[in-house]
């Protein structure tokens, strides 16, 4: 099997994350309204599976379908859950802002509030994110979430700061998702703030990065002119 | 290419062997029929023979190494299938979780020696402490079921009605209602049925809604390299292996060349779909380079 290397705007309906029709899909849906009540454990999948009136041999499907342990299948597709409703969210309401770092803290700040039915139990899933042998799924799907928010809030970038954008993204998504985990706040106003604050350091980097860019260039161009004209004296 | 080569060189070094051949005491298959018209005919093995005649020749093969089934399986993979058979039951890790009201009712077909069938229960005992689901191992061959049934009395479920065993054509399943099972597992049996879409049907008939198919087979391997060296191989030592150990030949030629006819793991995973089963991703998982494969489905 083929897997597709390249991701495109324009071939609609080929880059789903997930598809609601499959029945691991419907097995995993449900499982994730229970974690508010078991947490993130097999259990979700086992009352999930008898909830639906399916049969146990169904339990098959998900061991099928990786070796990883159901706890992190779970977290994993939680993950995927929500960063379909980031898409899903970004094709209904248009994001409003002045420039793409105003749209990106939005968004941010969108996919965290989907974080609060289950903040509770979050520490737990995470915990199985940063197991070592289940690093490189997690650190996929977190590359996955920083590419859609950066495309989503308008990234053009095609240089190096396209790999620095993305990278930048992700360690900002990572730290405000651990402050809220500690955060009391009303509605999470504190990690809102933290995310703002965020942003505008990751601004002020990037301008400062530009600045220094277009410094340097000047610099440059100035010092092969000046060599030139030594050149032409003789 | 290959194939002939192989089947050339393989056919030259045959003869002296074959003349070396120790009278055996064994049920050898029959010489079969010529073919009567190309509708009626199915392979077995690289021959061609008429369809009536295959499950009788196919009950000769494994009427033949029914008693030597294991150790042979044994030598001639290194032991190799033992690992297969237990990834498998890993795979399915099947069992009744403990807050189910509802026991398993599995069913082994051509499960002749029981590997799958004891591995399963004793899988679900183990991690789910499932001591309830039941276990219907049929198989087309009463020798090769005999051999089931001796294991089964050692084993620790000789003294509970868990454990059923059944002589069933594996494409009719007559004695086996619809909608009846939750686990439909087939171990290397599949590739040996006259009409395999036939058994794939009647699995999907005799599953519950939910209910899984899973097949353990050999199956096709992709890079030539690895799939020259494995030929060569499976053609011209295993049939040896055959003579010298269970002093058969025949049977283990029928063996590989059954294995190289068997359809590729793309296609096999069509003629599931085919019978109505939905096929989760990935379709199949090649075990060793693809020398065997799982396939699965769901009867929704």
């Amino acid at each position: 099997m083929l897997k597709r290397l390249y991701h495109s705007s324009s071939h609609i309906g080929s880059n789903t994350i997930i598809n609601n029709n499959l029945i691991e899909s419907k097995i995993f849906n449900n499982a994730i309204k229970l974690i508010p009540k078991y947490g993130f454990s097999k259990n979700c999948i086992n009352e999930s599976i008898k909830n639906l009136k399916y049969s146990d041999s169904l339990q098959s499907i998900i061991s099928w379908q990786s070796d990883k342990s159901y706890e992190f299948q779970l977290m994993l597709y939680f993950l995927k859950q929500k960063r379909q409703e980031l898409e899903n969210f970004t094709k209904n309401t248009k994001v409003e802002g002045v420039d793409e770092y105003e749209k990106l803290s939005k968004l941010i700040k969108y996919r965290l509030s989907l974080n609060s039915p289950i903040i509770n139990e979050l520490s737990q899933g995470m915990s199985q994110l940063i197991l070592p042998y289940n690093l490189n799924e997690s650190i996929d799907e977190l590359y996955n979430l920083s590419d859609d928010l950066a495309f989503y809030s308008g990234d053009k970038s095609h240089s190096f700061d396209w790999y620095a954008k993305r990278f930048t993204i992700g360690s900002i998504y990572v730290k405000s998702e651990l402050f809220m985990l500690n955060d009391t706040s009303e509605n999470f106003e504190n990690t809102q703030e933290f995310v703002d604050k965020k942003i505008d350091e990751f601004k002020m980097l990037s301008d400062t990065y530009n600045n220094i860019e277009q410094w340097a260039i000047f610099n440059g161009i100035s010092l092969i002119n000046l060599i030139k004209s030594q050149l032409i004296r003789g | 290419m290959f194939q002939q080569s192989i089947k050339g060189s393989v056919g030259k070094s045959l003869k002296p062997i074959v003349a070396l051949r120790f009278n055996s005491s064994k049920v050898t298959p029959p010489p079969p029929q010529p073919p009567n018209s190309h509708n009626d005919t199915t392979h077995f093995g690289f021959k061609t023979v008429n369809k009536q005649d295959k499950e009788k020749l196919v009950g000769g093969v494994f009427s033949s190494v029914a008693s030597n089934y294991d150790l042979m399986n044994d030598v001639m993979s290194a032991g190799i299938h033992r690992l297969w058979k237990h990834h498998f039951i890993k795979k399915l890790n099947a069992g009744k979780r403990p807050n189910s009201v509802e026991p398993l009712e599995f069913l082994d077909v051509a499960g002749g020696t029981g590997d799958i069938a004891f591995g399963l229960l004793a899988n679900a005992e183990e991690n789910f402490g499932d001591y309830e689901s039941k276990m219907t191992i049929a198989d087309i061959n009463p020798d090769m079921l005999k051999e089931g049934e001796l294991r089964y009395k050692k084993s620790k479920w000789s003294d509970s009605d868990r454990v059923e065993f059944l002589v069933q054509n594996g494409e009719t399943m007559n004695k086996i209602p619809d909608n009846s099972k939750d686990v439909y597992t087939i171990a290397f049996g599949i590739r040996n049925f006259t009409n395999i879409q036939a058994g794939l049907n009647t699995a999907y008939r005799v599953l519950k809604p939910g209910g899984i198919f899973a097949c353990l087979e050999f199956s096709q391997i992709d890079n030539p390299v690895l799939d020259y060296a494995y030929q060569a191989y499976s053609f011209s030592i295993l049939p040896l292996m055959g003579q010298l150990i269970a002093n058969d030949r025949d049977s283990y030629q029928y063996l590989v060349e059954s294995i190289r006819k068997f359809p590729k793991q793309e296609e096999f995973k069509k003629m599931i779909e085919k019978a109505g089963f939905y096929v989760p991703e990935p379709g199949y998982e090649n075990l060793t380079f693809g020398v065997a494969a799982i396939h699965i489905g769901i009867k929704i």
